[in-house]
């Protein structure tokens, strides 16, 4: 009987102390600022969303965390495959669970501009913060400007919407133009025009056909392909007949890498340049064999000193994941540090003041200086573009190097 | 232009003729619609990936080693699953595709999504009646030739093709004239899944290589086999030919449209079943087939 009441009070001693250490446990929880990272974590974009949000939230919590009226909150990350590629369901479940499981405060990710105009309607359903990292099409921002209250939630921290892309990329073509001019002494230089089809692409070539004049170019043709399309050998070699200084592209599927390999091994005479998004990644140069040697694309992130932030997050993305970083890196990587300078300047979490906070953001970036458009803009919450503020780059493969000398 | 059709046209269609061959095979002889046919396709490719980019090995031991675990892939998938349920067709076709996506998610958990390439078995290119052509290409085109001659003479040649003739045309008679029909049927499956595999060691290195590549293929491979006739060799070559060229008249007649090569290339699909449901070789009866 003795021994049964020695027992009970190991017992109700050991409840009592794992009693304390749970409380102690809550107690450093809220000393915690919880973001959920959501992206297509089996593939390229999502793993360098995940790598850039990793490094931010180390390098804040080393350095201290985020003060918010004198205390230190730490940020803690959760990870949610947003499968967007195949299911945008997928990606609706994902971003709900982190919500509603993981109990995030913020959200920051998503590459495709589909998946984000769906998950526009889960943010604004749970009234959580949202800092996009990937997706370009204007459209989202026009809803904020639409319908202000439910989307107010949204912000895009990259990659430039497909107006500025547009200009961003005509200021490459009229670069090239310009050194053909130049170095071939050929006045109008013939421009062969390659995209793929979609949204994405055609408003990007459209955009930028605009902002360059027609007196400075002629167009052999347009070549409009498949997303998906696995070989397009006959389309090139049909360029090559037309024999075209420049190629613009304007891609941004595995038909990216098929452009590539078949402008590489036809060895056509004409410069490849535009926007291929495969072409900004590190295994673009295995993918195509080499075959993208001297291909140019604009980019968001070469190795050139845009800010003093930018080669020492671009070296330490390359050591860590033995890959150049993207546009979707860099962004993903300021998100989390524009969040900590907004909650920082609102002194609370509290979502509307952060809110204000976020629309007052004038924080310098490894990407650029980051701003976002105000309430009352065409494209509320929108990222600045144009100089003085984001400017994206061009980067140039050479010799299994992609971006590690800025154009 | 029509230099550029006849070059490209015969690329597309050498690929697009082995697969469906393969495929028609097999269904030919067990009743197997395997929709992880190019689900093996998919498989040799990053086997041979792995060979040639991660272990260092050469080109062709990689793509023979590639090419026998293809095949014993496909000799198991047949033994465990396909030969258990080959009476109940819409299982096997469920089977088979659960097969193809269960490869996928495999090769996106163990690779990752990420975009890869094979390095050509040969690189550079050659100019054919003002065309620039890959000899890359060319070497597709002949492997895909010396693939469906080889077919050819395995199965009017030797007594192991008679015996899968034999089956394709009356399975219960074959049996009865002393032909171990389930042997057939598994050796069969074995030649068929050896298509698939031989078609990635000339084709894959023209296209990225991705967890989802077997999907597009299999579109059109079936296109080219029920335009041909289901269960018709010839009738795959033929749809094969027809779907390939359909495609490159696009891609070079209307370069602004070439993303419908597709689209219209079905759509012809569509307008031959019109007038001959049947197909263009489709069996009517039974001895007509292979």
């Amino acid at each position: 009987m003795r021994n049964f009441r020695c027992q009970i009070k190991k017992f109700v001693i050991a409840s009592f102390v794992m009693l304390i250490s749970v409380t102690a446990g809550s107690a450093s929880a809220d000393q915690t600022i919880k973001i959920g990272v959501i992206g297509p974590m089996r593939y390229i974009t999502g793993e360098h969303i995940w790598t850039a949000c990793s490094i931010a939230a180390e390098e804040i919590n080393k350095s201290g965390g985020i003060a918010i009226k004198g205390k230190r909150y730490n940020i803690e990350l959760a990870k949610a495959d947003s499968n967007e590629f195949s299911s945008l369901s997928d990606a609706i479940s994902a971003m709900e669970r982190l919500i509603t499981e993981n109990k995030v405060d913020f959200l920051i990710g998503i590459q495709f501009s589909e998946a984000a105009l769906a998950l526009q309607e889960v943010m604004a359903d749970y009234k959580k913060i949202w800092l996009s990292p990937g997706s370009s099409h204007e459209e989202q921002c026009l809803r904020v400007a639409k319908n202000y209250d439910r989307y107010k939630y949204f912000f895009r921290c990259g990659p430039p919407n497909t107006i500025f892309a547009g200009r961003i990329a005509a200021h490459e073509l009229m670069m090239t133009i310009e050194k053909v001019r130049e170095e071939l002494g050929i006045e109008k230089p013939k421009v062969a025009l390659f995209r793929q089809t979609g949204l994405w692409a055609e408003a990007n070539m459209k955009n930028s056909l605009k902002d360059v004049p027609k007196s400075e170019f002629t167009t052999v043709g347009e070549w409009v392909v498949s997303i998906t399309a696995s070989d397009v050998t006959a389309e090139m070699s049909a360029i090559k007949a037309a024999r075209p200084h420049i190629i613009f592209s304007m891609v941004s599927g595995p038909v990216g890498i098929t452009m590539s390999k078949a402008w590489g091994e036809l060895k056509i005479p004409a410069t490849l340049i535009g926007a291929n998004i495969a072409g900004m990644s590190s295994p673009h140069w295995q993918a195509t064999n080499g075959m993208c040697d001297y291909e140019a694309t604009m980019n968001g992130i070469g190795r050139v000193e845009i800010t003093e932030k930018t080669i020492p997050f671009y070296d330490k993305v390359l050591e860590r994941t033995k890959q150049n970083p993207l546009y979707a890196t860099v962004d993903s990587y300021d998100a989390v540090y524009v969040i900590k300078d907004a909650v920082e300047r609102a002194g609370t979490l509290e979502t509307d003041a952060v809110i204000a906070a976020l629309e007052k953001t004038d924080y310098r970036g490894a990407m650029g200086r980051i701003s976002f458009y105000p309430k009352g803009h065409k494209w509320p919450h929108d990222l600045k573009c144009g100089p003085g503020y984001v400017t994206w780059v061009a980067t140039q493969w050479r010799d299994g190097n992609a971006g590690r000398k800025g154009l | 232009m029509l230099e550029r059709i006849l070059v490209n046209g015969l690329v597309t269609s050498g690929t697009y003729a082995v697969l469906a061959v393969g495929f028609s095979l097999i269904f030919g002889v067990a009743k197997i619609f395997n929709m992880a046919h190019t689900a093996l396709y998919m498989i040799t490719a990053f086997l041979i990936f792995v060979g040639t980019n991660q272990l260092g090995f050469p080109y062709a031991l990689s793509a023979v080693v590639s090419v026998g675990a293809t095949i014993g892939f496909g000799l198991i998938c047949y033994a465990l699953l396909f030969d258990r349920v080959k009476v109940h067709q819409t299982a096997v076709m469920i089977i088979s595709l659960a097969v193809a996506m269960l490869g996928q998610e495999i090769l996106l958990l163990t690779l990752s999504g990420h975009y890869r390439g094979i390095a050509p078995f040969v690189t550079g290119s050659i100019d054919i009646l003002g065309v620039a052509v890959l000899y890359q290409h060319l070497f597709t085109v002949l492997g895909c030739l010396a693939t469906l001659f080889g077919l050819w003479a395995l199965l009017t040649k030797t007594n192991l093709g008679k015996a899968i003739r034999a089956v394709a045309q009356d399975s219960e008679t074959a049996n009865l004239m002393g032909i171990n029909v389930s042997r057939v049927c598994l050796i069969t499956m074995g030649i068929s899944a050896g298509l698939a595999a031989v078609a990635a060691v000339v084709a894959a290195p023209l296209e990225p290589l991705h967890p989802g590549m077997w999907m597009l293929p299999l579109t059109m491979i079936l296109a080219a086999v029920v335009l041909g006739g289901l269960g018709s060799i010839k009738g795959s070559v033929f749809g094969a030919i027809i779907l390939g060229f359909a495609e490159t008249i696009v891609v070079t007649a209307v370069p602004g449209g070439s993303f419908l090569r597709g689209a219209v290339s079905l759509a012809a699909m569509v307008l031959v079943l019109i007038a001959r449901p049947e197909g263009l070789f489709g069996v009517v009866f039974e001895e007509e087939r292979l």
